[in-house]
């Protein structure tokens, strides 16, 4: 391969074009950045831009011999029916409680792992946690339709142990969904507050002892801190993929746990005609999605950054 | 010693170099021609520009304006794979999935040669630098001296017309350096290459180099021979940097052809006008500057005569250095045999013969 | 506090790990049981389904059309994330910062939306719903990924190893080849592995841009809408297994090549 690359530089043409390769900043600049550049402009932003426009137009594909009309009106039809709103607003009080949630249950095993645990069993222990996380959404959530269905495990174990002739009804609910939901988060959560605490100095900890900090202290004093940035994005990477959830919803959920990410697939599920009023429920969802969490990112952060000036 | 034979037949010659960042110029208008077959030094300060004049040298680094010339032919505008001169970098930038064999083999491998004669260079060289056996090893497995020495064969085995060296012992420990110094020496003295090596240590520069440029702001102060360089500094700023000097200010109060009659604290000296080394010859009524070292003064009187109370004394094995304060409040270093007995707080006599003092025109800098 | 530390952490630790692995012991479980329904107890053990869910046809057709997704869309993604990384690693300041932000941002956003926006779009491409549009779409949801993974290890490399190279008389294309490439490739590994394991498991992506022929995780999607069999149970269990064994192996290569470049570096 080598000696095949130094024989060709014997050719004028290929030593012109690698040496004006090495000589013009220019030239260099256009090879490296064609295809990203292109990348970006056609399958980044023009997507959304054409989303954009859609959503202002009166009607998508546009009818032969019809000119152009753009309307506000796919955005006003958000706040006219309550059906949207109620999904609207189901999608983001989930979203938020999920987040809180799998923070709540995520935390003590990240702490666990990197604090507690003997350091020579961590990535082992670590791993364990990480090893459902390439398991496809929909598998997981058939999983959990296995354990939680009428027929399922968990009602076969409650009847066998004689708690109840009954089946409780536990699929299709929020329930179902909620367990679903966290066995698909804990690990966006998992990594990033686990490489925080990982970071902290156990000196740290001794140091805040010695001076007398009592337990809770110390994990209010130093602990929480140093945590808050991997917290942060954890919180920011649940939220963001919970909110965009299509499958799991529809597979474990039920009628009355309708979200917004499903109330866009199926408009876009009828015909062609309803894509302006889906481009501009997507583009709803996007900013307050965006906005939300920018909210939270700026809320946590600006105590930071006071602290540190 | 230098050769002047040697001296005149140049391997690079720079022209001209200037190279800036923003608007902080890092080579300031350097010209400077290296004689064949000679170990020149350029030392400095860290961000005196003597790193970026020798990327400038090789292509890595493209100035603004000034010429390259490397026998005789100027190579301003080669690409730089295509420069007939290589580095050693300062972190050896080893090629860590190559074995060393194929790491020493590269330049050569790059220049087509057949693979049983890169084999044969790769293994001549590591018998060079004395590393003969460790060519299937990768370079994660080796020291940091034998590192080094890779990183030299590399550099060697394309058999350039001169070799630059960046740094290459800043990382090693001290009694490693100092092994390697002599080393270095010798394989340049057994290759007869032309090397040009890069430090801010001025050991370094003064045991292996034939000529130094001692460089400062992106310029080059003074090119010597390490004695010329200690012994006739160009300015205060090579006096203070290449050794310990004493810079004692007085003023020119009379010349008379080959004696100058300077006044210090009062006293007047005469000192032969062949001690100036300052390229300007000081004028009457200028402010010049004394440059003593510490091992030119003498006990007992006799010369120019110091006296003063000891102050500090710290003892450095081969020798003891004393801190002198005179009665004029000016502070001296000096250089005692180590069986000196004199205690802090006794007043001793110095004497220094007149011809072991540097006499630069330049008045001294505000402190 | 030590009641805490050495009874409820680790209690609670065990407990997760339960959570994570009692649903897909059942899964696989259930894959044995000899009858048309998922239900419990499992009285009649079989393997006929782990045997024949293979032979499905449409279970085959799908896997297979999702590896040709997963190879094809890791291909796309490699080829623009590679010069990405190369392109962010040049720049500097702003323009990095901005660069940087709209290569990641499309990892951030509902993927449902994203979903759409390239369903609507891919019409101006002169493209149909089909198996190349979900591969250019996985690629676009890959690509942050490998410019990311890319970029690490590109940040972490001594840039006098390619000013060597240069120096010892290599030109841009054998600096690429036998310089770059060599250092990116664990990195590079990494990112086909995640590229690769991310496509597959893609549905929303494969839902929305797919056409007819439906790759796995839309096919199990569809069947389990209409109920639960112990056949899917088994092929879903083979899959997970298949994908976590590539996914931990990929890890473990990560994390062992990362320690050895810790020395050297």
């Amino acid at each position: 391969m080598t000696r095949l690359l130094v024989w060709l530089r014997q050719f004028g043409i290929y030593r012109g074009a690698v040496d004006l390769y090495a000589r013009s900043g220019l030239f260099r600049g256009l090879v490296i950045a064609f295809i990203p550049v292109a990348w970006i402009l056609v399958l980044t932003i023009a997507p959304y831009a054409q989303m954009v426009l859609i959503s202002f137009y009166e009607r998508y594909p546009l009818p032969p011999d019809q000119t152009v009309e753009f309307t506000f009106r796919h955005y006003g039809s958000f706040a006219e029916r309550p059906l949207y709103l109620t999904a609207f607003i189901r999608s983001f009080v989930f979203a938020s409680l999920m987040t809180a949630l799998t923070l709540i249950v995520v935390f003590p095993v990240a702490y666990f792992i990197s604090k507690v645990a003997p350091r020579g069993q961590r990535t082992r222990l670590l791993l364990l946690v990480i090893a459902p996380f390439w398991i496809s959404e929909v598998i997981r959530s058939f999983a959990w339709m296995i354990m939680l269905s009428n027929s399922g495990a968990v009602n076969s174990l409650i009847a066998w142990l004689g708690l109840s002739a009954e089946p409780f009804e536990m699929l299709y609910t929020n329930l179902s969904l909620s367990i679903g939901v966290l066995y698909l988060t804990s690990l966006y959560m998992l990594l990033p507050v686990y490489s925080a605490l990982e970071k902290i100095d156990s000196q740290l900890l001794d140091a805040a002892a010695n001076l007398g900090a009592p337990a809770w202290k110390r994990f209010t004093r130093i602990i929480l801190p140093l945590a808050r940035d991997g917290i942060v994005s954890g919180c920011t990477l649940v939220f963001l993929l919970v909110i965009g959830l299509y499958a799991m919803p529809q597979l474990l959920g039920g009628p009355g746990t309708t979200l917004f990410a499903a109330t866009i697939g199926q408009i876009f599920s009828k015909a062609g005609d309803s894509w302006p009023q889906g481009s501009a429920f997507s583009l709803i969802l996007i900013g307050a999605a965006l906005g939300y969490v920018g909210l939270f990112t700026v809320l946590f952060q600006s105590r930071r950054r006071r602290r540190a000036s | 010693m230098i050769s002047q034979a040697a001296g005149q037949d140049t391997a690079i010659e720079l022209k001209g170099i200037v190279k800036s960042y923003g608007t902080k110029r890092i080579v300031d208008d350097v010209s400077l021609t290296i004689g064949r077959g000679l170990f020149v030094t350029l030392l400095g300060p860290s961000g005196c520009g003597k790193s970026t004049l020798l990327r400038i040298i090789v292509g890595l680094v493209t100035p603004e304006a000034g010429q390259v010339v490397v026998e005789g032919r100027d190579i301003s505008r080669d690409v730089p794979h295509s420069r007939p001169i290589k580095m050693v970098f300062q972190d050896y930038a080893l090629f860590p999935h190559m074995t060393v064999a194929e790491n020493i083999g590269f330049g050569c491998e790059m220049k087509g040669m057949k693979r049983d004669a890169i084999a044969a260079r790769a293994q001549e060289l590591l018998a060079l630098v004395r590393l003969p056996g460790l060519g299937g090893r990768y370079p994660d497995e080796l020291s940091g001296g034998q590192r080094q020495r890779v990183a030299l064969a590399r550099a060697l085995a394309p058999n350039p017309v001169s070799l630059l060296l960046d740094e290459p012992l800043g990382a090693l420990d001290l009694n490693l350096r100092e092994e390697m110094r002599r080393e270095l020496k010798a394989i340049q003295r057994r290759t007869g290459k032309t090397f040009v090596f890069v430090t801010h240590d001025q050991d370094e520069a003064m045991s292996m180099s034939d000529l130094v440029a001692v460089m400062r702001n992106g310029r080059i102060e003074q090119l010597d021979a390490p004695e010329r360089l200690y012994a006739r500094p160009a300015n205060a700023f090579v006096a203070r940097f290449v050794g310990t000097a004493n810079m004692l200010a007085g003023r020119l109060i009379k010349e008379d052809g080959q004696s100058l009659g300077i006044e210090m604290d009062g006293r007047h000296f005469t000192l032969p006008r062949s001690r100036v080394t300052s390229q300007r010859q000081p004028r009457i009524g200028e402010v010049v500057q004394l440059v003593i070292r510490p091992e030119a003064f003498g006990f007992g009187a006799g010369g120019l005569e110091f006296s003063g109370q000891i102050e500090e004394r710290t003892f450095l094995g081969g020798r003891v250095q004393l801190r002198l304060r005179t009665k004029d409040g000016r502070s001296l270093l000096v250089d005692a045999p180590p069986h000196n007995a004199e205690g802090l707080g006794e007043t001793i006599t110095l004497s220094l013969p007149p011809d072991r003092l540097a006499i630069l025109a330049e008045e001294p800098a505000e402190a | 506090m030590m009641r805490l530390r050495h009874f409820a952490l680790p209690a609670i630790f065990w407990l997760f790990v339960a959570y994570l692995f009692i649903p897909i012991i059942v899964m696989a479980a259930m894959g044995f049981r000899d009858s048309n329904f998922v239900a419990f107890p499992i009285q009649n053990w079989t393997t006929r389904w782990y045997q024949s869910v293979l032979f499905d046809k449409d279970i085959a057709q799908s896997l297979w059309l999702s590896l040709k997704v997963a190879v094809v869309s890791t291909l796309i993604a490699l080829a623009v994330g590679l010069p990405s990384a190369f392109l962010v690693a040049r720049t500097t300041g702003i323009i990095r910062a901005a660069l940087v932000a709209i290569i990641v941002l499309p990892a951030f956003l509902p993927v449902i939306v994203s979903a759409i926006a390239l369903r609507m779009f891919i019409g101006q491409l002169g493209l149909e719903t089909g198996p190349t549009a979900i591969a250019i779409g996985h690629a676009a949801s890959t690509i942050p990924f490998v410019v990311l993974m890319v970029l690490t290890r590109l940040n972490a490399m001594n840039p006098n190893i390619a000013d060597a190279a240069r120096n010892l008389g290599a030109d841009d294309v054998i600096i690429f080849t036998r310089i770059i490439l060599p250092y990116l490739a664990p990195a590079l590994f990494g990112a086909v592995m995640f590229a690769m394991l991310l496509s597959f498991e893609d549905f929303v992506r494969s839902f929305f841009l797919g056409g007819f022929e439906q790759t796995f995780p839309v096919l199990l999607f569809s069947k389990l809408r209409f109920g639960l069999d112990p056949g899917l149970a088994a092929i879903s269990t083979l899959v997970l297994l298949i994908s976590t064994a590539i996914g931990l192996y990929a890890d473990h290569f990560l994390r062992r090549r990362r320690m050895k470049n810790g020395i050297m570096s």
